[in-house]
């Protein structure tokens, strides 16, 4: 969602749509799997982002997909809301899955980092003997699925076929490398609020020549460049990047991905997806607010307060019962 | 212990579609035991 501005009357009418939206979602899922909503604990629900915006003068995050609704529809305490309280203990209320992440694939024997390639691409660094570290990188699919939309009418440039069809403009890619997102300190968060079709759009003015593919073609390889770059900063000892999320199926991103990690950290680094861990990597995400419902229930922590900057550990989420 | 089953769900910034995750927790180990991903969003929330 990148409305600039929308009616409140609107605003409330979608967060209930959506909410029954995640209600049905669940139901769906649940009679797919024969399993009785009253065999279900909690359900953790993340909401629609709307609104991230961490450097605001009143820092905010907003979700929607009203609960109140998800829990009278499904018969299941639902958790949600687990982004602001972060915020409010001077966090950046973003990555969360970062707790999940370390739980899942931490390992003694090397240094590993989990890359989810969302619309965002973000990093949870995972270094024996060290504390859990996170933060965005910048965009993972954000552009590339609104440059694919708009020239191809298609949801996102499937396997990375357009993005390969296409050259790389060396002098676009330095000039969106450039922006001040990629130069700020941890911990950092962003979202489509900073890097969007506009943004884009603004840098394209100096090159209108440019072919669209090769557009596509310098958009992925702006992805692999922030994301191998952000690593090399900040854990370039990584041996093992974990990768989740709708990205890996990019083919060509996953490529190009796996060659210049190699390249910017100067020694072998494995780049596999979840699936070689036993977790689909299109569903780390789901998997982690239903890991942030248990941590609630069981009144414990949900945030790492080195990925988010909190001052303190902090549990997360309201619960609404059902 | 018995498991416990939870739920997780998200709507993805990239899909514009919703993540559902069926997942079980036992005291030493998270399995996801169903998942499904539907693109059903209100029109205009993408």
């Amino acid at each position: 969602m990148h409305a600039q501005s929308l009616p409140i009357d609107d605003f409330g009418e979608i967060d209930a749509e959506i909410g029954e939206a995640f209600a049905r979602s669940a139901l769906a899922l649940l009679a797919e799997a024969g399993v009785e909503p009253a065999a279900v604990k909690a359900l953790g629900s993340h909401g629609q982002t709307v609104r991230h915006r961490p450097s605001a003068k009143h820092p905010f995050t907003l979700q929607i997909g009203d609960p109140n609704r998800i829990a009278e529809r499904t018969g299941i305490s639902t958790v949600a809301d687990f982004r602001r309280r972060d915020m409010a203990a001077g966090g950046q209320g973003a990555p969360l899955v970062c707790a999940l992440h370390a739980a899942l694939f931490s390992a003694a024997s090397e240094p590993r980092a989990v890359l989810n390639l969302g619309g965002i691409a973000n990093f949870t660094l995972l270094a024996p003997g060290q504390t859990v570290r996170g933060f965005d990188t910048g965009p993972a699919n954000c552009l590339l699925d609104a440059w694919a939309l708009r020239h191809l009418g298609r949801a996102c440039d499937e396997g990375g076929a357009f993005a390969a069809s296409g050259c790389v403009d060396g002098v676009l890619l330095r000039e969106l490398l450039a922006d001040e997102y990629f130069a700020r300190p941890l911990p950092k968060s962003t979202g489509r609020e900073h890097f969007h079709l506009a943004w884009l759009d603004a840098h394209l003015v100096r090159h209108a020549s440019l072919a669209i593919a090769d557009v596509q073609a310098t958009l992925l390889e702006f992805t692999v460049c922030s994301i191998a770059g952000a690593l090399a900063q900040h854990a370039a000892d990584t041996r093992r990047v974990i990768a989740c999320g709708g990205g890996v199926h990019n083919a060509r991103l996953m490529q190009r991905l796996g060659s210049a990690l190699a390249e910017r950290l100067g020694h072998a680094c494995v780049l596999e997806t979840s699936a070689a861990h036993g977790l689909d990597p299109d569903f780390v995400e789901a998997t982690a607010f239903a890991w942030l419902a248990r941590q609630r229930l069981s009144g414990l922590p949900g945030n790492c307060v080195d990925v988010t900057g909190a001052v303190g550990p902090r549990v997360l989420g309201a619960v609404y019962p059902a | 212990m018995t498991a416990e089953l939870y739920l997780g769900l998200i709507s993805g910034t990239s899909a514009d579609g919703i993540d559902v995750a069926l997942v079980s927790f036992d005291t030493d180990a998270v399995h996801l035991s169903s998942c499904r991903a539907d693109v059903r969003l209100p029109a205009g929330t993408a």
